[in-house]
Formats: C-alpha cells, sequence, structure tokens
C-alpha cells in the first residue's frame, strides 16, 4: 500500500510541475552574477538607472539584511539550507517591458504562451504583465482603463515616472526592517508592479500578473505597490511558475497595499513553483476607513513557502479578509497564515484558511490578531480547518491573539481531521473509485473557498487538486 | 587547603541562563520578571489560621519549607528535590529546584486516598516545595493543594508538582494560589498518565502579582485521558502567564483542556498551548479551549493556542475566545430585579464555574468556588 501509494504521489508530483516545467537557454544582457555585496546593489541600480534616494534605500536594506538572523528561533531550520552567495540576484534583457506581444523575444512569448498567459488576457483580463526573471517582459493595460487614469506599469517605472503617488508609500506598510527577507527584497528588488487606481474607477476585469522563472540559482525579487484611491475598486491576480531545476531557488517579493476612504482591493494569488523554490514573501495592506482588503491566496507548489498576508486596519470600519488554501505533498511545507492588525475602532476582520497534507507533506498555519488598547467595537473570525490525508502526513497550528479591553469580539477555531471511512465506502458503494471519492471529498472540503477566486482560477484549481490527490489514498 | 563540592544540579542550574526577549517560550510574557538572581531561600516561617479542614481528607500543614502538623499513611518526605524536568521555557527554574530545594513530599497509594496540603508562605526570598503524586494500579488519589499568604512579604514560590498514574488508577488534584500581591509563583505541573488511567488536574490562581505556569502532561498509554483545568481571577497590577503541552504519544488516548480567565482592572493574561501528536499515535482526541472573559477596557489578553499534529487518525481542534459579558444576559437579570452590577457578578462567576464543575468532585467543587467568590468580593 505505501509503496505504490509514494510512486504515484511522486508520479502526480511530476505531472503537475510538467504544466511550468521548461526552459530555454539563458541570454541575458544584464547578469549581476553570483552572491550579494554593495556592488551587486549599485550594478542593480546603474542597470535600471534609478535615481539616488532608490540606490540609498537599497543600501541602507542591504546592511539590515545582513544584521537581521535568520527567524529560526520561530521559522523550520530549513531557511539555513538557503545560500544566499550561491543566487543570481539579477538577470535581465533590459528594463523596459514591450506594449505589445509581438516585440517580445520569441523564447519569452513561447513561454508564456504554454502558460497561457496572452490567451487569458484576451479572453477576461484588463491588464497583464510578465515577469521574465529579474524584469517584465510584457506590460499592458486596456485603453480604457488608461483613459480613466488607471496606471499599470512596472515597480521601476513607478518610481520614475510617478513618484508623487509612488514615493509617500513605498515602504510605508512593509518598512524595510520588517524581517529579514523584506530586507533583502528591499535591497535587490526587482520587477513587478505597480497600481494606481484614480477615486471612483472601478476596475471590471482583474489585473493580472504572472512570474516566471527561466534561470537556474536564481532569485526573484519583485515589489509590488498598489494603491486604490477613495471609493474605487480593484482585482489583482497573480500566478508563477518555474522549471523543477536540480539546485534551490529563491524568490522573495513585497507586496504593498494601499486603499483609501472606501477603496477595496482583491489580490488573489495561486502559487505554484515547482518544489525546488523557497518562496519567503511578505504581503501586508493598509486599509483606511470604510475600506476592505481581501487576501485570496492558493499554495500547490514550492518547497518552502512561508508567507502571512496582512491587514492594517488603521481607518474606522476598515475590513481585512485573509482566505487561504494550501496543500502540502511529500517534500513540501507550507508556512502560511495571517496577520490582523485593529488599529481603528469597528474594524472587522475574518480568517478562514484550509490546508491539506498530503504523504509527508507538512502544512502550517502561523497567524496573529492585535486588538492594542482604547479601540471599541472589534471583531475577529478565525477558522482553521486541516485535512490530514496518509499517515506521515503533519500539520501545524500556530495562532496568536492579543485583545486589550472588554469592547471587542475575537473567536478562534481550529481543527484537524481526516477524510472518514465512511464517507469513502459510501461514495464507493455509488460507483466511484477510491480516487474519484477521496477526490471529490476533498474538493468538497475546500469547495466554498474555491469559490472565492475567479472563476477561471477555481477550475484551474480544482483540477491541479485532482492531479495532486490522484492514488493518494492512504 | 579547601575543596568546594558543587553538584551536578548546581553546575547546571549555573550554566543555564535566565530567560532573554527572544526566546519564543517568553513570548508576550515578562520574562524580566523570571530573573531571580540574588534571592536567597526563606527561612523558617509561621504558622497562619487554619482553615475548616475538608472531611475524610489526612491533613498536612507547612510553614515555608518546614512540616508544622499532621500526617499521613501515604505521604512522607524525602530528601533533596524530585529533579523537574522544564520543557516549556523556564529550565534555569527547573535547575534552580532541582538545586535548591530542601525536600519532596512522596504520595503514594494503592488505594483510595484523600489529602490536604496547606502551605503557608511568609518572609521574603525563595521557596521551593516539590510533590509527588503516584497513583498505582486500581487508586483513586485526591489532592488539595493551597498557597496561603500570611504577611506582605515579597516571596517568590518556585513548586513543582510530578503526577504519574498506574493502569486504572485516577488522580483528582486541585490547586489554590492565593498568595499577597507583592509574591510571584513559577509553577511547574507534570503528568504521565498510563493505560486506562485518569488525571483531573485543576488550579485556581486569584493571588500574586505574577505567575509563570507550565503544564506538561503526557498521555502514554491507551485509553488514557487527561484533563486540565483552570481558572483565574487576575486584577490591576496581576499578570498570568500559563503555558501547556499536551503530549500524545500512544493510540486512542484523549486529553482535554479548559482553561478559563476573568480579567478585571488591567490585568493580563497569557494562554499558550500546545496539542502534540506523535507519530503513529492514531485515535487521539484532543482539545484545548481558552476563554477570556474581559470585564474591564483595560485589561489585557494576549492567547497562542496551538496543534502539531504527526498523525491522520486523530480528532483534534482548538479553540480561544475573548469576549466580555453580554448586553442580553445583563438585560435578561435586570429585567429579573437583578442590578447590573450584581448581574455582571452572577455571570461571570457562572463562567468561573463552568471549569471548576469538570471536577466532579462537590468537595472540591465547594472550596474552587469558595476561593472564587473571595476574589469576586475584592474586586467588584
Amino acid at each position: 500500500m505505501m509503496n505504490s501509494e509514494t510512486a504515484t504521489v511522486k508520479k502526480v508530483a511530476f505531472e503537475k510541475d510538467d504544466v511550468g516545467n521548461f526552459s530555454f537557454p539563458e541570454s541575458h544582457k544584464f547578469d549581476a552574477g553570483y552572491g550579494l555585496t554593495k556592488d551587486t546593489v549599485d550594478y542593480i541600480s546603474k542597470v535600471k538607472d534609478e535615481p539616488a534616494w532608490v540606490n540609498e534605500f537599497r543600501h541602507k536594506a542591504l546592511k539590515t539584511f545582513e544584521s537581521k538572523p535568520m527567524p529560526t528561533n520561530w521559522a523550520t531550520r530549513d531557511l539555513e539550507n538557503i545560500d544566499f552567495d550561491a543566487i543570481r540576484y539579477y538577470l535581465s534583457d533590459g528594463a523596459q517591458p514591450k506594449r505589445s506581444w509581438d516585440e517580445v523575444p520569441p523564447e519569452v512569448l513561447e513561454t508564456f504562451d504554454r502558460l497561457g498567459v496572452p490567451e487569458q488576457e484576451r479572453a477576461f483580463l484588463a491588464g497583464v504583465e510578465a515577469q521574465y526573471d529579474s524584469e517584465a517582459a510584457y506590460s499592458n493595460v486596456k485603453e480604457a482603463l488608461a483613459d480613466e487614469g488607471v496606471i499599470f506599469v512596472t515597480c521601476a517605472e513607478g518610481l520614475k515616472e510617478h513618484e508623487e503617488i509612488f514615493r509617500p508609500w513605498f515602504g510605508k506598510v512593509i518598512p524595510t526592517g520588517d524581517n529579514k527577507f523584506s530586507a533583502l527584497n528591499s535591497a535587490v528588488m526587482s520587477g513587478g508592479s505597480f497600481i494606481y487606481i484614480p477615486p471612483g474607477v472601478k476596475v471590471k476585469h482583474p489585473l493580472q500578473a504572472y512570474f516566471r522563472i527561466n534561470s537556474e540559482n536564481f532569485g526573484q525579487f519583485e515589489r509590488t505597490l498598489i494603491i486604490a484611491d477613495e471609493g474605487s475598486e480593484v482585482m489583482y491576480m497573480e500566478g508563477c511558475t518555474a522549471p523543477k531545476f536540480e539546485t534551490a531557488t529563491l524568490h522573495s517579493a513585497v507586496v504593498e497595499l494601499v486603499a483609501m476612504k472606501g477603496a477595496k482591493i482583491q489580490y488573489v494569488t495561486v502559487q505554484n513553483w515547482s518544489s525546488n523554490v523557497f518562496n519567503l514573501v511578505t504581503k501586508r495592506g493598509l486599509a483606511h476607513e470604510d475600506a476592505e482588503i481581501r487576501w485570496i491566496d492558493c499554495n500547490i507548489g514550492s518547497r518552502l513557502t512561508m508567507k502571512y498576508p496582512g491587514v492594517v486596519m488603521k481607518g474606522d470600519r476598515a475590513r481585512g479578509e485573509v482566505i487561504s488554501i494550501a496543500l502540502a505533498n511529500d517534500g513540501q511545507h507550507q508556512d502560511t497564515g495571517a496577520k490582523m492588525i485593529h488599529a481603528a475602532n469597528n474594524t472587522t476582520s475574518n480568517v478562514i484558511s484550509k490546508s491539506i497534507s498530503v504523504g509527508e507533506g507538512r502544512s502550517t498555519y502561523r497567524g496573529q490578531v492585535h486588538i492594542p488598547k482604547h479601540l471599541k467595537g472589534c471583531k475577529n473570525n478565525t477558522e482553521c480547518d486541516a485535512l490530514l490525508i496518509s499517515t506521515n502526513s503533519r500539520t501545524d497550528t500556530y495562532p496568536a491573539i492579543s485583545v486589550k479591553g472588554n469592547q471587542h469580539v475575537t473567536q478562534h477555531e481550529a481543527s484537524v481531521s481526516q477524510v472518514s471511512e465512511e464517507m469513502l465506502f459510501y461514495m464507493q458503494q455509488r460507483g466511484l473509485s477510491e480516487t474519484q471519492a477521496m477526490s471529490l471529498a476533498v474538493n468538497g472540503f475546500i469547495n466554498d473557498l474555491v469559490e472565492e477566486f475567479p472563476m477561471e482560477y477555481s477550475v484551474e484549481l480544482k483540477r491541479l487538486i485532482d492531479l495532486e490527490m490522484e492514488g493518494s489514498v492512504g | 587547603m579547601s575543596v568546594t563540592f558543587v553538584s551536578p544540579a548546581l553546575e547546571k542550574f549555573e550554566e543555564l541562563d535566565w530567560p532573554v526577549r527572544t526566546d519564543e517560550n517568553w513570548r508576550f510574557g515578562s520574562w524580566k520578571e523570571a530573573n531571580l538572581s540574588g534571592l536567597e531561600t526563606v527561612g523558617t516561617g509561621t504558622s497562619g489560621d487554619l482553615p475548616e479542614p475538608l472531611k475524610g481528607f489526612d491533613r498536612l500543614v507547612f510553614a515555608n519549607r518546614d512540616l508544622v502538623s499532621g500526617s499521613s499513611d501515604g505521604a512522607e518526605l524525602v530528601e533533596g528535590s524530585f529533579g523537574p524536568t522544564s520543557r516549556l521555557g523556564s529550565s534555569k527554574h527547573a535547575a534552580l529546584h532541582a538545586a535548591k530545594s530542601k525536600h519532596t513530599l512522596h504520595i503514594r497509594s494503592g488505594t483510595d486516598l484523600s489529602l490536604e496540603l496547606i502551605y503557608f508562605v511568609s518572609g521574603e526570598g525563595l521557596f521551593l516545595p516539590g510533590v509527588v503524586i503516584e497513583a498505582e494500579a486500581g487508586a483513586n488519589i485526591r489532592v488539595v493543594k493551597r498557597f496561603i499568604s500570611i504577611d506582605d512579604s515579597a516571596a517568590v514560590v518556585v513548586t513543582a508538582t510530578d503526577v504519574r498514574t498506574a493502569e486504572n488508577s485516577k488522580i483528582t488534584c486541585l490547586v489554590t494560589q492565593e498568595l499577597n500581591r507583592n509574591s510571584k509563583l513559577i509553577r511547574f505541573s507534570d503528568s504521565t498518565l498510563e493505560a486506562s488511567s485518569n488525571a483531573k488536574l485543576a488550579v485556581v490562581h486569584t493571588g500574586a502579582k505574577w505567575v509563570r505556569e507550565e503544564t506538561y502532561s503526557t498521555v502514554s498509554g491507551s485509553d488514557a485521558k487527561s484533563e486540565i483545568l483552570s481558572v483565574t481571577l487576575p486584577d490591576t497590577g496581576q499578570e498570568y502567564d500559563q503555558r501547556t503541552f499536551q503530549h500524545h504519544g500512544a493510540r486512542n488516548t484523549f486529553s482535554d483542556l479548559l482553561f478559563k480567565n476573568t480579567l478585571f482592572g488591567k490585568a493580563t493574561t497569557i494562554f499558550s498551548g500546545l496539542i502534540f501528536v506523535d507519530e503513529g499515535a492514531h485515535g487521539t482526541d484532543a482539545y484545548q479551549t481558552c476563554r477570556n472573559l474581559m470585564m474591564t477596557d483595560e485589561c489585557e489578553a494576549h492567547s497562542m493556542p496551538g496543534l502539531e499534529i504527526n498523525a491522520d487518525d486523530v480528532k483534534c481542534s482548538h479553540g480561544s475566545t475573548s469576549s466580555r459579558v453580554s448586553d442580553e444576559e445583563i438585560f435578561y437579570l435586570m429585567a429579573r430585579g437583578i442590578t447590573a452590577k450584581d448581574a455582571r457578578s452572577l455571570v461571570a462567576q457562572g463562567f468561573s464555574i463552568e471549569a471548576i464543575e469538570r471536577l466532579e468532585d462537590e468537595q472540591l467543587e465547594t472550596l474552587a468556588v469558595e476561593v472564587v467568590a473571595r476574589k469576586f468580593a475584592i474586586v467588584e
């Protein structure tokens, strides 16, 4: 039983990776070489022709990165396996993204074609940015939106051409020193998006970014800042893949969201990195009065993911939400969670996390809810449910809830369970195979969360999960 | 020529460091309070007014480290500490106990035994009592342990209890902590349960300015059941920091933890709990609940309920809530002629009693309710 199970899980893992498991020969005009020093930082600044304040910002961040210890006092020791000297921090063909797919180099175009990005853009997206290693190869937004004043450009263009909007918020939601990896990102950031939605504009179709790693021993450090001005609405989606190299790859992004009064931002992630990627990401949003920020997050790939999207509710009646699905298979550790910081009266937050551990996979929920002194009417609801599929699967839950004062309500609930024998038996009685029954049960477990994803994504999600479940009944 | 002999326990104590801010086991905790360097152990103490004896219980009375009255067939004083181990952050304090505690009270029985221990604490300095409770197969042991200050001195009590249940035995233990507001308490409560045994370990904290409590329960025999209960009522100037670990090391084991904190004034509570299920410990049933009742706008509660599960055929859950007495409940009672103040007190006392009732032992429940009521009389 065990042997056939392991074999099938491996086969499935292979098939799953196969979606993005291809690469093209490297041909980089700009290459910062291996390792990280002051020269690396200066090289990146020079290639990108950055203003002095950005270069200064990078150098300060590098110092912070070097001075901070690895957070292994609470996090997994697997972090110690990252060799910062064996990583390449900047690889690109030039910093200027193309506005038309026709101008994109053929192998890059083929990459994104195989991943279905241009097709999806035609079908249902309002704008797309496609990043290939360090820089965006393509970036475009529908004309009608540009006419309304929507800005969707790379982060580099944002800081140069829209400094007056960009700079006041850049690094304000997530300061450089927030953690070791936010400092690393601040030192070597490249790529990512800058989005500005003018007051009252409601972007009907989602904007999408696609992140692709093509080169071995490469670290991707994109930086994203989204500002939704008063009363505006936007949905942003990101996807990512990498080929499966022999060596470990690092992805360490920083994403900052700012929702002004009454604005609404939804940020959707489907993370399907290959299982050699360390995915260490810092994501946080700042919600002003009556604003709403939702993180909708799905983690299927990577070797180790550490990601705790957060919302700082700074204005009265602001709302924060994290919807999270994690699937950990053999050799994977999905360490995900949420951070809800209540900083104004009558703010509400909701966290719903569901994880599935298959084979020897390990999933972890880590959460923080903070309600400081002298506030009233704050509410938090946290639910985390874990499903264990095989005998060797593992799950952990580590929430921390701090409440001051008696004007609030918080509740936290977590449960761990397995798919019951009775349920599987019942379904098999009705003619389903064991695998189909297991897939159905798992899809049922996360169904209400999958519905939160845009339709095109939820179909893809279900398919990926079916693939992961194939034959993994233990 | 002089030769100084250093015991291995003392050596270990000197080797270890006091807790520091970055210590994950001390998250949200007052690690500075835990630094006891320079403190000397207390000398002989005096006895206080004895509470009404519990019917059918043997009673032993201690004044600081000395046994001043009473005896029991099931208990004897043994020289030195039994050597508690700490796995939840206070290993320096455990080593301190191992190195410097004068004697251990060893309670052992193969039949029924009811025992009441009164610890009168007086004077400034360290007091390091230790108790081992061992239930042999088929035994039923009940222990009440009370810490009572008889003056206002700043005492520091570092106390350790080790509970061991053999097959088919049962231990019910209630600890009440009624120290003065200048004192500190660091308490280790360990338990190991063999097959088909049952341990109910309850604690009520109303006194002391700072409490750190580390409860480690190992359920190592199948069909064993570990219940851990706590009721605390901190007020301004009091901080209770409780860390728990429910360790499931065998198939078909059961554990249930219920902590109820009622916070007054500017009180602070910290709860950190972990359910840990070993690989292969299938059929585990484990629950963990921490509820904070916030009575004022200035109190503060931190909860870290955790799970680490390494087996798939398990039922585990935890829940944690923080809220105040609901307006509907107050309204309901007021409509029946009870003042708002009394209504709040009534609901809050009911909240504590819910945990006490789990003791399922009338005498112990009555005592616990009395201790809770005494605190309510002061705070409200």
